[in-house]
């Protein structure tokens, strides 16, 4: 079946009633849960698999997608609005989302949010149609030395994250790399950083750091000055000055391109996936940007480029799950149980035996992102004025879901007290001028680096030459090597020129 | 807040306070509640997925409603604990597979599995070596010659912290003889090792029929051998490694095991309902269509395969120098 036809296919079966109020739901579902933190899309998927059972399994499948991409759309409005992460992907928005809020301009983040999350994700859905068995294969050719050197381009990017001192941003990215050890030794189940405590084995979570340094650290900013928003921001007039105006759009359409794009490509790499996506777009674009400097204060290119990304990223997910049975992440691997559970085994046979689930999901992937577009754009308006409540009302709120959040994520009160924890520190540590955000990148991607570094070295027998001598490896090092010296070499270059001129 | 309201507030809060005091069980009352199976990793993985499929079929049998709580961490010692701290009146029970046996001997600080009770094994599933499809190898005797030929050539895939996979690979290694000249890799989960072999990153790793299926398919990786006594009825084609030379016989087992302390009445209940379960038609063509094999041991004979297992197990950590673990 050519892919015309099979999209052709895949509407017919994706457009049929039953589907579409599967889908519907699905990305019902998936908003709500993407807003509210600490309910995490997977464990909402999680919940609603066994009464998939007695649902077709395409129809299964459509809802438990548009749970996944619903919370990619949903999961911005907490971060723009309140600092607080929805979803784990989230965590960049909160940056630059949070500060437009302040200014005055939730509603134009959370509009370009929306359509940037469309564009990308109908972007990545036309890529799954087209490219999926030859991404797939591309995607394999990723072996531990080319994950290692990705990682490490990332992690360069950390660099460019902070709005503050360089050193202060390092130092930041050190202690969130050693954070990241805390825990089993994923090769060798070693304990490290335990101090006896079983609850420390499993080591830290992203989410509960990131609604701890984030979400509680506000609130406790809150309280120090407790008169902020609702004085420094005009009410706005009318419903169009809530979304972007022309200059915000003209700044976005850019980095909702790159964002895409990124995001398509590194979703389809084992690991992390959306998470990864959405630094690497951060710091790509800070790191391309005319004017850095205004990055952390509400430029839209670090709202625009992430949430398009981990939008574009989800999809992509999908391409090594349906053509090698392959898991990226944890929420996909749940679709991999959703799958498995109806006797569906995933691989090149999905095509042949089942082509109306594969096109069917695809088909049903355009379609929800429609369907996200027009439920997420109303609402923009309404979420918007939440930013005008007066924070005696919105802090206890906020470390209300956060509390129940926390424990939420793993069904966990030791993670509570974790959360509690990280937001005095970060609290204290942002007001000494040291941020979150490095902190956080480097956690996520440190262990990644020492697993992928370790069974690099595995495989080469301790030679570091294996990192060269394979050319994914080399060209993605490169280009994190050039990103790092690129600047100060620039620098130091012109210096001669000019002496060289005089 | 006015008097009547606040009287009204403090009598719910301690009806709140009191209602967990009401909750001893005893067999008459155990037909009321919930189940719920705990399974001690994230939702998602094989063991979740059978612990749903199986759930799901049980409370035909044991008339209530049932769930499934996913309690990771700490390789499944946060799970484990979850059963052993459980109220032993039969209503939560753990989904377990060889992971809580391989735990005692690689975790630090394993949870003492005296504060479990066995009640059945409802799944056994023989696991199979696989290999990079593009390698020249077609049987175990060909990969084996590469390695002595080729000493620390051969890039063998491990995987997961409990070390389940890790064990038995490395012990085949060396009933091979091949431990010393092969090259151990270790990936963070199955799924990383699935990425690695099928991307050709290394040369062989282990696993179930299931999760080498769609790899199989798309001419990735070849089965070399499976770990059964016999060949495996749906892949007639694959040797066992028994008639290549080696005489194991192993795989992935999933079992119920329930709070130490509860009543043998209950007990009993739930292994029946459990052998209902395992011979229910539903439940059989779900774990067919997954290529999950099911078998059913009696609490006897489950008490004493733990007991065999446990001993291949130490024996295994030790020898391969992950017992007693490095505190």
């Amino acid at each position: 079946m050519g892919i015309f036809d099979g999209v052709a296919y895949g509407f017919s079966v994706a457009l049929s009633p039953i589907n579409i109020v599967y889908c519907f739901v699905g990305c019902l579902l998936g908003t709500i849960v993407g807003v509210l933190p600490g309910l995490g899309c997977a464990a909402t998927m999680a919940l609603l698999l066994p009464m998939t059972f007695n649902l077709e399994p395409t129809g299964a499948l459509i809802m438990l997608s548009g749970i996944y991409y619903g919370a990619m759309y949903g999961g911005s409005t907490t971060s723009i609005l309140f600092r607080i992460p929805g979803e784990v992907t989230s965590v960049v928005t909160c940056l630059d989302g949070y500060e437009m809020a302040r200014k005055g301009r939730a509603g134009a983040a959370l509009g370009i949010c929306a359509i940037g999350s469309f564009f990308a994700g109908t972007v990545s859905v036309i890529g799954l149609s087209l490219f999926a068995p030859p991404l797939a294969e591309w995607a394999l050719k990723f072996g531990p030395p080319e994950f290692f050197s990705l990682m490490m381009l990332g992690l360069s990017l950390v660099a460019f994250m902070g709005k503050g001192s360089l050193l202060k941003t390092i130092m930041m990215a050190g202690l969130g790399v050693l954070l990241g050890t805390v825990g089993l030794d994923p090769m060798t189940s070693v304990a490290r950083y335990s101090f006896g405590s079983r609850n420390l084995l499993s080591g830290l979570d992203m989410v509960i750091i990131a609604m701890g340094m984030f979400g509680i650290s506000e609130v406790f900013k809150m309280i120090e000055e407790p008169v902020r928003m609702e004085q420094m921001i005009s009410v706005p007039k009318g419903f169009f000055s809530l979304l972007p105006n022309r200059q915000e759009w003209r700044d976005s359409t850019a980095p909702i391109l790159r964002g895409s794009v990124l995001g398509f490509l590194v979703g389809i790499l084992p690991g992390g996936g959306g998470i990864v996506a959405t630094f690497l777009s951060y710091g790509v674009e800070k790191r391309i940007s005319k004017h850095p400097e205004r990055f952390g204060y509400g430029a839209i290119e670090g709202v625009a480029s992430p949430e398009a990304a981990n939008n574009s990223a989800t999809t992509s997910n999908y391409i090594p799950l349906l053509t090698l049975g392959i898991p990226t992440n944890a929420v996909v691997a749940i679709l991999l149980g959703g799958l498995m559970i109806h006797g569906i085994t995933p691989g090149p046979l999905l095509l042949k035996l089942h082509p109306d689930m594969f096109w069917g999901l695809i088909a049903s992937m355009y379609i929800g992102n429609a369907m996200l577009l027009i439920m997420n754009l109303p609402l923009v308006g309404i979420f918007a004025r939440i930013v005008h409540i007066p924070s005696s009302i919105t802090g206890p709120l906020i470390t209300f879901i956060c509390l129940f959040a926390a424990y939420g994520v793993n069904n966990s009160a030791f993670d509570i007290l974790v959360m509690i924890v990280f937001g005095i520190f970060g609290y204290l540590m942002e007001k000494i001028g040291f941020e979150p955000a490095p902190l956080l990148l480097a956690f996520v991607l440190g262990p990644m680096i020492e697993v992928a570094l370790r069974q690099s070295l595995g495989l080469s027998q301790g030679s570091f030459y294996i990192f060269i001598s394979r050319p994914i490896s080399a060209v993605t090092l490169s280009i994190a090597i050039f990103l790092l010296v690129a600047p100060p070499l620039a620098k130091v270059v012109r210096g001669w020129i000019n002496e060289w001129r005089r | 807040m006015k008097g009547k309201t606040r009287f009204v507030c403090l009598a719910l809060v301690t009806l709140l306070f009191i209602l967990p005091l009401f909750g001893k069980a005893t067999a008459a009352d155990f037909s009321k509640g919930t189940v719920s199976f705990v399974v001690p990793y994230p939702p998602g993985g094989v063991t979740d997925a059978i612990a749903r499929m199986f759930a799901q079929v049980f409370s035909k049998y044991i008339k209530q409603t049932t769930m499934v709580v996913n309690k990771p961490g700490a390789g499944t010692a946060l799970g484990t604990l979850e059963v052993v701290n459980a109220n032993p009146d039969g209503h939560t029970l753990g989904v377990f597979s060889n992971a809580l046996l391989a735990s005692q001997y690689v975790l630090p600080e394993p949870v003492d599995l005296k504060g479990l009770e066995p009640v059945a094994l409802f799944n056994f599933d023989p696991n199979t070596i696989g290999v990079y499809e593009q390698l020249p190898f077609q049987s175990i005797n060909d990969m084996v010659s590469f390695a002595q030929k080729n000493p620390k050539k051969l890039k063998v895939g491990i995987h997961s912290g409990t070390g389940t996979a890790h064990l038995y690979m490395v012990a085949f290694m060396k009933k091979a003889g091949i431990d010393a000249e092969a090259n151990y890799i270790a990936f963070k989960g199955g799924g990383d090792a699935k990425a690695a072999l099928a991307g050709g990153h290394i040369d062989v790793a282990t696993d179930v029929f299931g999760v080498f299926r769609p790899l199989v398919d798309a001419k990735k990786v070849r089965i070399l051998a499976v770990a059964r006594e016999r060949r495996h009825p749906l892949y007639p084609n694959v040797p066992t490694l028994k008639e290549q030379g080696y005489d194991i016989s192993w795989g992935t087992f999933h079992g119920i095991f329930t709070t130490k302390g509860t009543p043998p009445e209950i007990i009993q209940i739930l292994e029946k309902a459990i052998e209902s379960t395992t011979k229910d038609k539903e439940f059989l063509s779900l774990m067919e269509k997954n290529q999950f094999p099911v078998e059913f041991r009696d609490l006897q004979k489950f008490k004493l395969f733990l007991k065999n297992e446990d001993k291949v197990y130490k024996e295994i950590a030790t020898e391969v120098g992950l017992y007693p673990p490095k505190k």
